[in-house]
């Protein structure tokens, strides 16, 4: 048995109260109140509230939306930063450039709005265009960069000696750099998956909180249910999203596991 | 050895490419920035340079819009306490956790941080906005402060800078007498300062910009930070508006950008 540092433990403690009071207590209410019939007391009521959520046609946009767009926003993240960094050369001034573009992610939303203000039209007639611009805007610097870092971590004997074998760049890359990268593109999916959701704030800036159907997200619906104080339905839409991304974030770190890199 | 590269010129219209990109729509919002609201006719030379080199927005927004300044502290007093609390929190905790020997349970807490850290702000909404409106915190800066400084990502961001140090100096200062407080704040934070460094601007950053804490805890729109005002701002000074609302970050980045960007890889 390892020594517990007891008083050393005490800092941990504000953290600690904070977290279970704001989060791990109410995850638990969450689950609760989602199989409840009334809020603030527990009358089990089965799934009741789970199928009405699921017949609401308000929830299955959102839910739909929400996860379509968020593999097909990161696939083309992800594949967009490969290619820079397939393409780049390995330089100090590579790293020196994806680093300043990675800045743009700290950049405020109001930025990028406007700057798409500028072509009214745009945010009415192709809102999923603009969503996709505005992530791609933010990201593929910080993506782009944490790709070059991984790749120049890689042993620069195994280049050579795929380089004096006669295997092709692409080669290379195809059968030794891809599955050295896999663990970074995984930890990177999550890491965007995380950004994805906060598209809800250029989503806020262009049409406050009624945007059209086709970028109507699980954000949005959370919040009309914020207003009108529905908790049931935030207690199981809550249950429901994050239990689908737990099982996605589950099914990323397995993927491709069994493979061996190199 | 020069391995794979490929030609310079394919090489400078790539780049050239990328940072257009990311380059074009800041640069676009600073000329329209720039661009009276007001159309001239353009005549002559003098009135091309009024229609597009005039400060008449900026003007507009900083001393004839009330608005604009209300929310400009609302969101600094949003944001300060926030950031104050999150670097007590998760220093503390981090120093805590740090000092355990590797052992299980340290592994299940931290494990435990990052599986929250990995939810997105905007789902975890919900279960914030439960437990604060069960103790009555809902339209109340108070909610979003909170909210704010008990980010868990925080504590695992600095867990794994604080796990670096070496933990031979703890016990060596606790031989020598020195207490908890003492080693942490003498000894632990000062080892942590570009860690908590990189903390604050990721934060901050993220704090500037938030949308959805106080629009969903606040629901009073005298409290609400200055993004939100953005929604209802006339056309004609926005331009301006967003430049100066990004004016603070752009000069935090131009001092300690170069320095962020080399610890990017650690978030």
């Amino acid at each position: 048995m390892k020594k517990v540092y007891w008083k050393q433990l005490g800092f941990l403690f504000p953290s600690f109260l904070g977290t279970a009071a704001f989060f791990l207590l109410p995850l638990f209410y969450c689950l609760i109140y989602s199989v409840s019939r009334t809020f603030g007391s527990f009358h089990f009521a089965g799934f009741n509230n789970y199928l009405s959520l699921l017949g609401s046609g308000a929830f299955r946009l959102a839910f739909g939306n929400t996860f379509f767009l968020m593999f097909a926003y990161i696939a083309l993240l992800l594949l967009l930063s490969l290619l820079a960094n397939y393409l780049l050369d390995f330089s100090e001034g590579t790293t020196a450039f994806l680093s300043a573009l990675s800045l743009a992610m700290f950049l405020p939303s109001v930025l990028i709005v406007n700057f798409i203000d500028i072509f009214p039209q745009l945010s009415k007639e192709y809102p999923r265009m603009v969503f996709l611009l505005i992530f791609l805007w933010k990201h593929i610097g910080v993506n782009a960069l944490l790709l070059r870092i991984a790749s120049s971590r890689m042993d620069p004997s195994w280049r050579e000696a795929a380089m004096v074998d006669g295997a092709g760049k692409w080669h290379f890359f195809q059968q030794v750099e891809f599955f050295y990268l896999l663990p970074y593109i995984k930890f990177l999916f999550i890491f965007d998956t995380t950004c994805f959701f906060k598209l809800f704030r250029e989503s806020y800036l262009f049409y406050g909180l009624y945007p059209p159907d086709s970028v109507y997200m699980i954000q949005n619906f959370f919040f009309n249910n914020f207003e009108n104080a529905n908790y049931q339905r935030l207690s199981s839409g809550g249950t429901i999203a994050i239990l689908a991304l737990f099982v996605i974030n589950l099914l990323v770190f397995k993927a491709g596991e069994r493979r061996e890199i190199v | 050895m020069k391995l794979y590269n490929s030609s310079r010129s394919a090489q400078i219209v790539l780049k050239v490419l990328l940072g257009g990109f990311v380059l074009v729509p800041v640069l676009s919002v600073l000329a329209a920035s720039l661009r009276s609201p007001v159309p001239l006719r353009l005549d002559s030379m003098t009135a091309f340079v009024e229609r597009y080199f005039s400060l008449e927005q900026y003007r507009d927004i900083l001393f004839h819009n009330l608005d604009y300044w209300a929310c400009f502290w609302n969101a600094v007093f949003l944001l300060v306490p926030s950031m104050l609390l999150t670097v007590i929190f998760a220093s503390l905790a981090a120093y805590g956790l740090s000092c355990q020997s590797r052992s299980k349970g340290q592994k299940a807490v931290v494990m435990g941080y990052i599986l929250l850290s990995l939810l997105p702000v905007q789902i975890l909404l919900v279960p914030n906005f439960i437990a604060l409106s069960s103790i009555g915190l809902i339209g109340s800066r108070l909610s979003v402060i909170l909210v704010a400084s008990f980010s868990p990502y925080y504590v695992y961001f600095l867990f794994r800078i604080c796990r670096q140090l070496r933990l031979e100096i703890f016990e060596a200062a606790r031989i020598e007498g020195a207490g908890e407080l003492k080693i942490y704040w003498f000894i632990a934070m000062p080892q942590m300062k570009s860690g908590i460094g990189m903390l604050l601007l990721i934060g901050a950053a993220d704090l500037w910009n938030m949308v959805e804490q106080p629009l969903a805890l606040l629901q009073d729109p005298a409290k609400y930070p200055l993004t939100l005002m953005f929604r209802s701002i006339n056309s004609g000074m926005q331009y301006a508006g967003s430049i100066i609302f990004s004016l603070p970050f752009v000069i935090l980045l131009l001092c300690f950008g170069g320095e962020a960007a080399k610890n990017l890889e650690h978030i």
